[in-house]
């Protein structure tokens, strides 16, 4: 230590690579041993320094330098290297206030001298000097600026615009200008959270931050030039220099237009949401993903019986049928499963006063952003009525069926026990008074004779009724309509002639109407009779058939000029069996019941116009082959 | 009528079987006329019979349809399936035509037509010129 300790060190000054290598690594300190007598070292002032002391004495490499560092120290003086090569490694130094300072060295053995230079290895104040480092962290922070959907700007303590990021620049399209603060609120179109008052010049936020270290409106609008409108949201720092003077104000703007509509969208169908639950004719309930309720409409509450209160304290599965829960828990388990998306199904509920209630029940799965279950969303309208409607309906369907073998039946003991009778009664009369001639002027035997043809007419009647077939639909062929009319009355040639009966058959020739022969003959037949029985002694008879086809059926109309029919008194009546309207003795009340019957098993239907002493208009309907 | 000499009248009603026979017996229809009340006896009739050639087989046959025990269809199945050597003209009588009997009535050979009863003079004169 003695005479080596000098502010210099020959050596350094001697030697050109002694010089380079502490130049550049011996930033932070030098030492200088003597090979193999690691106690004769010399270090200079910067290492003193470097480690926290005024002044080298008392120092010893021991004092300064880890433990470990000395082994590392001696391990260099050790290894001989007489080829100049340059070692390297890492020691740690002791600072005075106690803690550790490691530092990479590198070591150059000149002659009897080891150079060991030191350098921090935390330290880059090398570096803060680089002027290309420089440039790359402004690059850096200028990319961050623009590529950030944050809008900033930034003024000197003047309120002089120096910054303004990519972002900014574009929410108000505009290029900044160097323009009069008083101007700031017009050209860049900064507006209050109404979106209509333009900001006034100590408010606007970069300024207020500036001058009052604080922004008392946070929240602002800018309108672009292109018309776009952002709402933004905005928060601010002052900037100081060195000696803690403001220089300047920075603020950065978040676009909260986004978030807002979301807001606004959120709060609308929140809104109608509420309204649609509440107000709902069918019953609504939200419930857990266990089916405990947690809201309910009111419609439900109705629907159950219970109060709402109630119902927030029970599972749904409570007021369940217990023939349904089954079903209902399958279901349930498959929705949360996510086996399926939703549920349509019948249900019933047990109401608070022990009566079922039908519904028709629709549940959907509300789920996480991770398909987790959160609710079920549950509507149920009301099938209880209907459900009546349907029994009710099952049930007459029942008891017309029953009615309708019963019909059947009665048809049969028309068509041969009452008929056979009949017969035998008429031909055992017959019998008889051939037997005895002189029982034929018997007012007895008159009378038993007119009873038994009337008994037979009215079982003949009966047996056509009785034998309207209904399901005759599918065996319906087409027929021509004018050709059957004209066949059809020429059968009443007789007739037709003794009553003088003009008849204009003005039916297309090309229409034809699916029908029954027999029943479309009959139907025509009976029309044709009607209108010579019912003729107004007054005029010339007339009868005019027409026909028209229609989208769906084809109309004939059968016109006649005669007595006509109280439709007021009669309409009611007028296709019912054994009804007439008239004193004709020939009036039997049998022909439009049949004939109506008739229509309707070919699927066609009938319509009446009538007029007292005018005339009357039937309109029949048929069914045609639209092919 | 050389070639009608019996006639069959079949049917549970007395009242048809005393006004066909005396009808048939009117107009001299045949030599024998002769009654069964029940299908069933009719068919234990005719099996009894060695030949068609007897004098009391039956020539033609009025049959009623229906009848308790075995209606005029079921007769006709059982008679169809005899094979006799001679062909007998059956008449169906029935209260109502009604059109189901006439299409069914086209499936039996033996069947010459159906008669609506009671059975009328007319009615037979006709069918007797027919024969």
């Amino acid at each position: 230590m003695i005479d080596f300790i000098k502010v210099a060190h020959p050596i350094i000054s001697e030697n050109a690579q002694v010089f380079q290598l502490i130049q550049e690594n011996g930033l932070h300190g030098v030492i200088i041993c003597k090979i193999n007598k690691h106690d004769e070292y010399w270090y200079n002032p910067k290492l003193v320094h470097s480690l926290g002391y005024n002044t080298e004495r008392e120092l010893s490499l021991q004092k300064i330098i880890s433990p470990e560092g000395n082994g590392e120290i001696k391990r260099i003086l050790k290894t001989p290297d007489d080829f100049g090569e340059i070692l390297t490694g890492e020691i740690n130094f002791l600072h005075s206030k106690g803690f550790l300072i490691p530092m990479t060295y590198k070591s150059l053995q000149v002659g009897e001298h080891v150079v060991i230079a030191f350098k921090k290895i935390s330290d880059f104040s090398h570096i803060e000097n680089n002027a290309e480092l420089n440039f790359q962290r402004e690059q850096l922070l200028g990319t961050v600026l623009d590529t950030i959907n944050i809008g900033v700007i930034a003024c000197d303590s003047k309120g002089k615009l120096l910054l303004f990021n990519k972002a900014a620049k574009k929410w108000h399209g505009l290029p900044p200008q160097n323009i009069p603060q008083t101007e700031y609120a017009k050209y860049y179109n900064l507006y209050e959270a109404d979106g209509k008052t333009l900001f006034k010049t100590e408010e606007i936020p970069l300024l207020n931050m500036l001058q009052e270290g604080i922004i008392r409106k946070k929240k602002m609008i800018i309108h672009s030039v292109k018309g776009k409108k952002r709402a933004v949201v905005v928060n601010g720092a002052r900037l100081f220099d060195k000696n803690e003077n403001i220089s300047g104000a920075v603020i950065a703007m978040y676009d909260v237009s986004e978030l807002e509509q979301i807001e606004n969208q959120l709060a609308i169908s929140e809104t109608m949401f509420r309204g649609t639950f509440e107000n709902a004719v069918d019953g609504m309930a939200i419930s857990d993903v266990n089916g405990n309720f947690t809201a309910i409409n009111e419609s439900l509450c109705q629907m159950v019986g219970y109060s709402a209160g109630e119902l927030k304290k029970m599972n749904f599965l409570e007021i369940t049928h217990p023939e349904d829960i089954e079903d209902d828990l399958k279901v349930m388990k498959e929705l949360l499963n996510s086996e399926r998306e939703n549920v349509h199904k019948e249900k019933r509920f047990i109401n608070k006063n022990g009566s079922t209630v039908h519904v028709l029940l629709s549940v959907s799965i509300v789920k996480d952003h991770k398909l987790n279950p959160l609710y079920m969303i549950a509507q149920m309208s009301d099938l209880t009525e209907l459900k009546s409607a349907q029994e009710e309906n099952v049930r007459m369907l029942g008891i017309t069926k029953e009615q309708n073998e019963r019909l059947k039946n009665f048809a049969n003991i028309v068509a041969h026990n009452l008929r056979s009778n009949s017969g035998n009664i008429e031909m055992l009369l017959d019998i008889y008074t051939e037997e005895h001639p002189e029982t034929k002027e018997d007012e007895v035997i008159k009378m038993a004779l007119t009873a038994s043809n009337k008994l037979k007419e009215t079982i003949v009647d009966l047996n056509e009724v009785a034998f309207i077939n209904m399901s005759v639909s599918e065996k319906l062929i087409p027929i021509n309509l004018k050709k059957s009319v004209t066949n059809t009355l020429e059968s009443l040639n007789a007739l037709t002639k003794k009553a003088n009966l003009r008849v204009f058959n003005l039916i297309p020739a090309h229409l034809e109407v699916l029908s029954l022969p027999a029943y479309l003959e009959s139907i025509i037949l009976n029309f044709a009779t009607n209108a010579i029985k019912y003729r107004s002694l007054e005029r010339d008879p007339i009868l005019r058939f027409e026909a028209q086809k229609r989208e769906e059926n084809i109309e004939l109309s059968i016109e006649d000029n005669g007595i006509g029919i109280d439709l007021k008194k009669f309409e009611k009546n007028l296709f019912g069996m054994y009804k007439t309207f008239h004193h004709n003795e020939d009036a039997k009340g049998i022909g439009l019941f049949i004939t109506k019957n008739q229509i309707e098993a070919m699927g066609g239907k009938i319509e009446v116009k009538s007029e007292v002493n005018k005339g009357t208009t039937f309109t029949i309907f048929f069914k045609y082959d639209k092919q | 009528m050389t070639n009608n000499n019996t006639t069959w009248i079949i049917d549970d009603d007395p009242i048809q079987i005393f006004v066909a026979t005396r009808n048939l017996q009117k107009i001299k229809f045949s030599q024998n006329i002769h009654s069964v009340n029940n299908a069933k006896n009719a068919l234990e009739e005719l099996k009894n019979f060695t030949s068609a050639k007897d004098k009391n087989f039956p020539d033609l046959i009025f049959l009623d349809i229906n009848m308790p025990q075995m209606d005029g269809w079921q007769f006709l199945e059982e008679f169809d399936k005899f094979s006799w050597k001679k062909k007998v003209a059956v008449y169906l009588l029935t209260s109502s035509i009604d059109p189901n009997d006439s299409i069914r009535a086209k499936s039996f050979k033996s069947i010459q037509g159906l008669l609506l009863k009671p059975v009328n003079q007319e009615d037979l004169l006709k069918i007797s010129r027919e024969l």
